[in-house]
């Protein structure tokens, strides 16, 4: 082996050199504004199988241990996010559910639209619970939660015949209560982060948000 | 001695990530780009599918407010809402798809790199493309947890100047493997991302779809059965709004096949891509790599799934059964 290198070393050497300076235009080794190397040539990875989040070798891996910490937790808020705004819907739709049950062929034609509105009202709220966890969204769930009690409220006022309709109701205020509770959590816990308008701090946001 | 085997093996290393690849490892790269820019599309398809659905659905069900109605003003105001309604619908569904983009965009990079034909194509639009990715980027980087590396961006900016500039034959040589390295990190977090939070989401939505759908059709329902009540014929009503429904059951059917297939090829795309950057830096002597035939196989199920969800729909409508 040695006798087949040596006299090729000096020849070896100028390869390497000349491939070190133009290998590839790679850049010099810094880290980008986000904290990954751009050097190509520092891949430690690249035969590692991938594995779980969180792992050395796994996506995440190149973090410090407090960006992972926080970018798990987030993920973890983000999963609890996602579990509560589901369950919430999937409430509503049994609220609405039997809410369809409840014959309408004795409802008057005014009757009907009241019904007809807080479906079309619960709807706006399930809407508006699939989308991105903001604080938009927050005051958003709390408009439509105000609307809804309007309904309600009319409900109320008009005639015994829909009751029923109205305990339904009822049901959903208690169920965006608890959701809205949960989302203010995520919102707050920076989830996501929040618009800041102009006019206000992003602790008065945060502050509002909880 | 040791130590001059070791810079010597090293540098041969160091110069065959330089060299051009082998025909073996484009045609493996090919497969991979081909399945990745396929199996990409399929996300926004599922999410754009589960709302327009809902949109629909709930305009049906403002139709019987509309009926009921004694303003004409609340009612214009209410078709207002519903069209905003529809909107944001669409622009949930392009938010969700925003990460799936990204990757197809990037597979049109990497195949322009793979053969001459691919970048005539690319070059045609690839000020345009340029554009569409940095926003897509940025626009990611705002919502997600997991940051695109700045450094994907600085390598598209210089292979896409670079496009032109030099011969197809430099291009590949000078970029391709750099195009699979630089790609590693933001492409697994994307696929463990649909693995994970995408598919938690859309089988959250598809558990209460069903129900959604059914209790807004049973309002219309009840709006229809008011009307025959008032010695009207409901028959054309009926004739023109079953299949609507039909169709709505179709389309919840075939989202779910659609997703349970779609995670299952994101697990292999995300897998596959280890395989294909350790093959692209070996030698590629070996002509198959049979977790990437795995993957086309993958790609080619779905593929079928949707000539057959094709099939049905044809004669469902030939039938008159389905809008």
């Amino acid at each position: 082996m040695r006798k087949f290198i040596l006299p090729y070393r000096n020849m070896f050497i100028a390869a390497a050199l000349g491939i070190l300076f133009i290998s590839c235009g790679n850049d010099s080794v810094k880290p980008g504004d986000d904290g990954f190397t751009t050097d190509t040539t520092q891949r430690g990875y690249t035969i590692m199988p991938p594995t779980g989040p969180g792992t050395f070798n796994s996506p995440e891996a190149g973090f410090s241990t407090a960006e992972e910490e926080e970018r798990k937790r987030k993920r973890e808020l983000l999963y609890m996010g996602i579990d509560s705004t589901y369950y919430a819907i999937g409430q509503i739709e049994l609220i609405k559910s039997e809410m369809s049950n409840q014959s309408a062929v004795n409802l008057s034609a005014s009757e009907r639209n009241l019904k007809s509105k807080a479906l079309q009202q619960l709807n706006l709220i399930e809407n508006t619970l699939c989308r991105q966890v903001d604080s938009a969204l927050l005051v958003n769930l709390k408009m439509h939660t105000q609307q809804l009690e309007k309904i309600n409220t009319d409900i109320n006022g008009k005639v015994e015949r829909l009751q029923k309709l109205s305990e339904n109701l009822a049901k959903a205020a208690q169920v965006m209560d608890r959701i809205t509770s949960v989302l203010s959590i995520c919102v707050g816990k920076g989830i996501i982060k929040p618009a800041t308008p102009p006019s206000k701090t992003a602790a008065e946001v945060k502050a509002a948000a909880i | 001695m040791r130590q001059k085997l070791t810079l010597i093996l090293g540098l041969l290393l160091l110069l065959a990530s330089c060299s051009p690849l082998k025909k073996s490892q484009v045609q493996a790269t090919e497969k991979f780009a081909l399945a990745t820019k396929g199996i990409s599309r399929i996300p926004s398809d599922i999410y754009f599918r589960i709302y327009l659905l809902k949109a629909e659905s709930q305009n049906l069900q403002v139709n019987t407010i509309l009926a009921t109605n004694d303003l004409a003003s609340e009612s214009i105001q209410l078709l207002k809402t519903d069209y905003a309604e529809r909107l944001r619908f669409m622009q949930l569904a392009e938010e969700y798809s925003t990460a799936y983009k990204i990757v197809e965009e990037y597979a049109a990079l990497v195949l322009s790199l793979l053969r001459p034909d691919y970048l005539d194509e690319f070059k045609k639009s690839r000020i345009l493309w340029m554009a569409g990715f940095d926003k897509l980027v940025k626009n990611y980087n705002a919502v997600s947890i997991t940051k695109m590396p700045s450094s994907v961006s600085r390598f598209t900016t210089e292979v896409v100047q670079a496009i032109g500039k030099i011969s197809f034959g430099a291009l590949q040589k000078k970029y391709l493997r750099q195009a699979i390295h630089t790609a590693r990190i933001p492409f697994e977090n994307i696929c463990q991302d649909f693995i994970t939070i995408d598919s938690l989401k859309i089988s959250s939505e598809l558990k209460n779809l069903p129900s959604h759908l059914d209790n807004n059709y049973a309002n219309f329902l009840e709006n229809i059965r008011a009307y025959e009540k008032q010695g009207n014929n409901p028959y054309y009503y009926f004739s023109a709004y079953t299949p609507i429904y039909t169709n709505w059951l179709t389309q919840v059917g075939e989202i779910q096949v659609l997703s349970t297939e779609t995670v299952t090829a994101f697990r292999q795309l995300k897998s596959t891509f280890a395989v294909l950057e350790a093959y692209i830096d070996g030698n590629g002597k070996s002509s198959d790599v049979p977790e990437i035939d795995l993957l086309m196989e993958q790609y080619e199920v779905l593929a079928k799934t949707y000539s057959t969800f094709e099939n049905r729909r044809q004669k469902l409508s030939a039938a008159g059964l389905l809008k």
